[in-house]
């Protein structure tokens, strides 16, 4: 990291509010509160899906309603009134969409104030955006080019449309509908997502990313994201996240597949900052995400993430190493300050043999906050070979928030070797003494040290993130030392 | 892999028990509020966190056939200069009481001293961890008899304590409960041994309640060497004062089905506690060491090493939480285990938490499994030891850490277990 | 240019600066040496503003600021630095982009315009130059895996960047091998200026050999117990502390 790339996040030291708390005023096309089947038929009649869509979606509601919501994580919070949520909410003006020429003016400005103008993107990065405002996607860009190297990158309702093949054969098949209460009500309401699809063989030439929002009150945005790598192919794929502030608590219940066959890679960063409440807890998003990839002979998925909003997370990305010589990454940094409550890690599943796995967990806790990590380590019987290495650490800011940590290391194979490594430690004061001493104020000190402790971690975003990611971290540490 | 046991057949293995023990002899009376907690905590199944690896269905079938007479078992560690006291199946069978009157040190079965001094035991030796989980309540239901240690306020306890309870052969049941009350800066030295013979059968449920004063010192050791097919549950509770120091170090050397459940409160501020612990499962056996220690007040340390090798199909579970509360600044906490997997079919589940609600720590924990590192023994191979001999020595460098904080009679004498037990002595 | 008037300050219970006083002008090198617990580095850490010390009784003046009253940023932007015994590792901040935003932090409270990447990295490479700084070590993270030696360098090579009025070297030549004493000495020496003062604080008269004083004090107790010239060290180093020491009834070493 340059000085150039790390100091610009020095000078946003000034915004204190969340940064990204506005609404937009947008017509749009909601559906009254509470989930029957009625509501599955109309959301699925909306998006003109066919039948074998819809049975699915019955299907998983009829699982749905025979769970009950989790409560073992490490987290407090009233369970939302599932009937009280508006399970459809789109832009009204959204039509087929030719050019982004078309996207409403009201929408345009919605994505510029997320410092994600397409138009910007489009002339300088080269990343494809797809952009999912409450429950459903409203551009796509870059997608003619793409499709000349016969990537598929769109809207998940899109997908189906163009695609139910695909979709159908692969839908459901890293997260079964029963696998948690969430993936099961994902699986029955999800109105849009993410589709993306990597021939044999090639390489993604540019980042995809997705922008996710919710912008309707009392909605609840459930979206589906799908990304299948084919042999031999990479694809590096971000997605970003932010809801307005609003006093009540919104649900984000997502569910993410993705599919890495035989010596394929896939790269998913994701960088979540939904509203996370008032300093008192009131308000903000709750993050019940359920996000998992398979990795089949030889291929690899790396998941990277920084959480710094939300008001309860509730997420665990998770791979599973089935082929052998496959490879399972997570990197995350997960930031809690006021009274927020995290309860995120990953789950790495070894089957294959000579399967690898690296965690590289940060926590940071600030305020009043609980920030846990939660991990699962398997060794299966015929994972032979098999390596993982885990690094948790975690940083306390105050003497009123906690850290905690909760691995499982599981190993059912003689030949495997498994190291986990935790720690939990204060800012150190030294430190922060140093810094000012060569003139650095307080919330530069801690920003810089809070910064080179997640470096780690940083450092596997692509560059676009990375920025957007060092910036978070110091905003959500804004007057937090104890 | 989750099974809830109904209501009929736990409260049935709930009154063959305490039947049982009743008929053996139980010592005093129930501890208030158990028999209660056995009907409100229901039977643990694998959907609770704490029992997510240890499945107890299988204790239901445990039916206890009437108590044959009881002779002494062998002296174990004969060697070792201590007041001893024999039990078996939790009736005291003989030893060698101290009683230095209403203010002295008192060393002797729980029966004595509850029939000599009930006002001394009154105070502290109520867990009430016998309100919490359904074995220690089923135990604290019926509890018999073991080793009383009281020590007053400032006197040294010069003779180390061996207890060694035995389960005969046969099916029993027996509920030992130990009691050691160390005064303020008082001290004491203890062993607390339980073996089984090879055709003993049943459940050993057994607690170990530990008062230490401010400024005390505890040093225990615990030996659980049970070749039968007993399956053990131990409840093994500290509570530590000020200044305190507690050494407590527990040997698996052999056990078909066991689970210890050991907890320490640092009640207290610049408490040190140190716990250590081996264990060695094979065949099918399981042996599973839940640990957790409550840093309550500030300036409190603790170092935590356990270490352990799981053979053939057996499996080990190894769960150390450390929980650091609100406003217990500047604690030092420090969890190591490893384990070496032997076996093909042998499983390690390890879950070492850390629980944090203070700023000003020092707390980190490590945990690796593994196996034995190949180099090392080509190496011992190639300067002529046999593969007996440099697997033998290669477990005994991997265990010493752990096994070299006990009294070289007994690790000598754990080692040889081990060493017999995976065939290469 | 620093007055320090009957300084005392203690930490928790204990008294450790019992009624300190010295006079530094602009220009002047002023070394303190004195015995072990004397307090030495004590009155290194308040010069700076660390807040473990309470300052119970006295004045320190800087520049006719009372020093007392500024934070430890606002004391490094009046233009005080202090070269750490022990400088502190911060993992993942690389030493340059630490020191860029330490010097931008400075230049814009006072008021001064950030230095432009082009004049910053030419003013890195010039002071590098003078302690000899691995361009390695530049990159790397502030102080993380360095050697004693290669601490110290960068704590003079950050004082040559950020060009204080008062450098106090706490125990600078602590753990330097002759060669990097003298790499330091000479980095120190060519800093010295009309409008540049040093406080040099060391046990050993060694580095006052590289490292010329004009006045040398001898703290002891917790408060200066014998000034005097160059020559003074020099019998410091002969004689040791006890003569000083013991000529005064009244303290304790």
């Amino acid at each position: 990291m340059s000085a150039a790339e790390e100091n610009p996040l020095l000078d946003e030291f000034t915004r204190k509010e969340y940064e990204f708390g506005f609404t937009t005023d947008i017509d749009a096309d909601k559906l009254a509160p509470g989930l029957n089947e009625g509501v599955i038929r109309l959301i699925s009649a909306k998006k003109n899906e066919p039948e074998w869509m819809l049975q699915w979606r019955l299907d998983a509601f009829r699982v749905w309603q025979g769970m009950e919501e989790p409560d073992w994580a490490h987290v407090n919070y009233e369970k939302p009134d599932y009937q009280a949520i508006s399970y459809y909410s789109a832009p009204k003006s959204k039509v087929a969409l030719g050019s982004l020429d078309e996207v409403d003016p009201e929408l345009r400005a919605t994505m510029d104030k997320l410092g994600i103008s397409m138009e910007e993107q489009k002339r300088l990065s080269g990343v494809a955006v797809d952009f999912v405002m409450d429950s459903v996607s409203v551009a796509t860009s870059f997608k003619d080019k793409l499709a000349e190297l016969g990537i598929i990158f769109c809207s998940m309702s899109e997908a189906i449309q163009e695609h139910p093949e695909l979709v159908r054969q692969h839908l459901g098949t890293v997260v079964p509908v029963k696998d948690n209460f969430f993936s099961a009500l994902n699986s029955a309401v999800f109105t849009d997502g993410s589709f993306c699809y990597i021939p044999k063989g090639s390489r993604c030439p540019m980042e995809l990313s997705t922008y996710f929002r919710i912008n309707e009150a009392g909605t609840g945005q459930f979206e589906r994201t799908l990304l299948i790598a084919e042999e031999g192919s990479y694809v590096s794929y971000l997605e970003g996240c932010t809801a307005p502030q609003r006093d009540e608590n919104q649900l984000h219940a997502a569910v993410v597949e993705l599919i890495a066959k035989d010596d394929a890679e896939i790269k998913y960063s994701t960088v979540q900052n939904w509203y996370p409440g008032d300093a008192n807890g009131k308000g903000g998003v709750f993050n019940f995400v359920t996000k998992r990839g398979i990795c089949e002979t030889r291929a690899k998925i790396s998941w990277t993430q920084v959480e710094t909003g939300s008001a309860v997370t509730w997420k665990y990305p998770s791979c599973i190493l089935k082929g052998d010589g496959s490879i399972g990454e997570f990197y995350s940094v997960a930031v809690t300050n006021n009274a927020q409550q995290a309860d995120t890690g990953t789950k790495m599943i070894h089957l294959g043999a000579n399967t690898h796995s690296t965690i590289i967990s940060k926590g940071i806790s600030a305020g009043n906050s609980q920030n846990s990590y939660r991990g699962l380590v398997q060794i299966g019987p015929r994972a032979r070979n098999a390596r993982n290495f885990s690094q948790c650490d975690s940083l306390l800011m105050t003497d009123t928030s906690g850290a905690h940590t909760f691995p499982y290391i599981e190993t059912k194979n003689p030949t495997a070797h498994v190291e986990h490594e935790a720690t939990t430690s204060r800012i150190g004061e030294d430190q922060i003494f140093y810094c000012l001493q060569r003139g650095l104020t307080e919330e530069q000190a801690i920003g810089l040290i809070v910064n080179g402790y997640a470096k780690e971690v940083l450092n596997k975003l692509p560059m676009e993130f990375a920025v957007e990611a060092r910036k978070l971290l110091t905003i959500s540490l804004e007057g937090s030392v104890g | 892999m989750s099974e809830v046991a109904t209501p009929t057949q736990h409260a049935a293995l709930a009154a063959r028990v305490s039947d049982a023990c009743r008929s053996a002899g139980m010592v005093g009376a129930p501890y208030p509020g158990a028999v209660a907690a056995l009907d409100t905590l229901g039977y643990p199944t694998t959907r609770q966190e704490r029992w997510r690896y240890t499945r107890v269905t299988r204790l239901l079938d445990v039916s206890p056939t009437a108590a044959a007479p009881h002779t002494a078992p062998p002296a174990v560690v004969s060697g070792l200069d201590a007041l001893r006291f024999t039990f078996v199946a939790g009736q005291f069978v003989g030893g060698d009481t101290l009683d230095e009157g209403a203010n002295g040190c008192f060393v002797g079965p729980v029966s004595v001293a509850l029939a000599r001094y009930p006002e001394r035991l009154e105070a502290w030796s109520h867990s009430d961890f016998a309100t919490k989980e359904w074995f220690a309540a089923l135990q604290a239901a019926a509890p018999q008899d073991g080793v009383c240690i009281l020590v007053p306020a400032g006197h040294k306890l010069e003779r180390p304590v061996l207890a060694h309870h035995h389960m005969p052969a046969g099916v029993h049941v027996a509920q030992p409960r130990h009691l050691i009350h160390i005064g303020d800066n008082a001290s004491a030295e203890a062993v607390l041994w339980s073996d089984t013979t090879a055709q003993s059968e049943g459940m050993m449920n057994a607690a170990i309640t530990a008062a230490i004063g401010d400024g005390a010192h505890l040093s225990l050791e615990v030996v659980q060497d049970e070749p039968g097919t007993v399956h053990h549950m131990g409840h093994h509770h500290f509570t530590q004062g000020s200044n305190s120091k507690l050494t407590v170090r527990t040997a698996t050397a052999c056990a078909h089905w066991l689970r210890n459940d050991l907890h320490i409160l640092q009640d207290g501020t610049h408490a040190d506690s140190t716990f250590h612990g081996c264990y060695l499962p094979n065949g099918q056996q399981f042996v599973d060491h839940h640990t957790r220690i409550d840093h309550a007040h500030p300036d409190g340390q603790s170092d935590e090493l356990y270490k352990g090798l799981a053979a053939d199909k057996s499996t080990a579970v190894f769960n150390g939480k450390i929980m650091v509360h609100k406003d217990a600044q500047r604690i030092e906490a420090y969890q190591r285990n490893s384990n070496l997997l032997l076996g093909e079919q042998a499983a390690m589940y390890a879950k070492p938490e850390l629980e944090i609600y203070a700023d000003d720590v020092r707390c980190s924990h490590g945990c690796t499994t593994g196996q034995f590192d190949k180099e090392a023994l080509f190496y011992l191979r190639s300067r002529g030891m046999t593969e007996t001999a440099a697997n033998n020595l290669l477990v005994q460098a991997f265990l010493a850490e752990v096994l070299d904080g006990f009294r070289p009679e007994i690790r000598d004498y754990v080692h040889s277990v081990y060493a017999r037990r995976l065939g290469w002595s | 240019m620093l007055k320090i008037d009957n300084l005392h300050a203690r930490i928790g219970d204990t008294e450790i600066l019992k009624g300190l006083s010295l006079e530094l002008g602009a220009g002047e090198v002023h070394a303190i040496m004195g015995p072990n617990g004397s307090g030495k580095s004590t009155l290194a850490s308040i010069l700076a503003g660390r807040d473990d010390y309470e300052v119970t009784e006295g004045s320190i003046t800087f520049d006719g600021v009372d020093l007392l009253e500024l934070d430890a940023t606002e004391r490094a932007v009046a233009g005080i630095f202090l070269a750490f015994q022990y400088p502190v590792e911060i993992p993942g901040v690389s030493n340059i982009n630490f020191l860029r935003t330490a010097l931008n932090s400075i230049r814009e409270q006072r008021e001064e315009a950030p230095l432009s990447g082009k004049d910053f990295l030419a003013k890195v490479k010039a002071c590098a130059q003078l302690v000899e700084l691995d361009g390695k070590l530049r990159d790397r993270s502030v102080n993380e895996g360095f050697s004693g030696g290669e601490k110290k360098r960068n704590e003079v090579f950050q004082m040559a960047m950020l060009e204080p009025k008062l450098a106090v070297l706490d125990e600078t030549d602590s753990g330097l091998d002759i060669d990097a004493l003298r790499i330091v000495a000479h980095g120190v020496n060519s800093m010295r200026g009309a409008d540049r003062s040093f406080l040099v604080i060391t046990h050993y008269q060694r580095l006052l050999d590289h490292i010329v004083p004009d006045f040398v004090h001898v703290l002891a107790g917790g408060r200066i117990v014998h000034s005097g010239g160059k020559e003074l060290a020099l019998e410091l180093e002969e004689k040791g502390y006890d003569w000083i020491v013991d000529a005064q009834p009244t303290e304790q070493a």
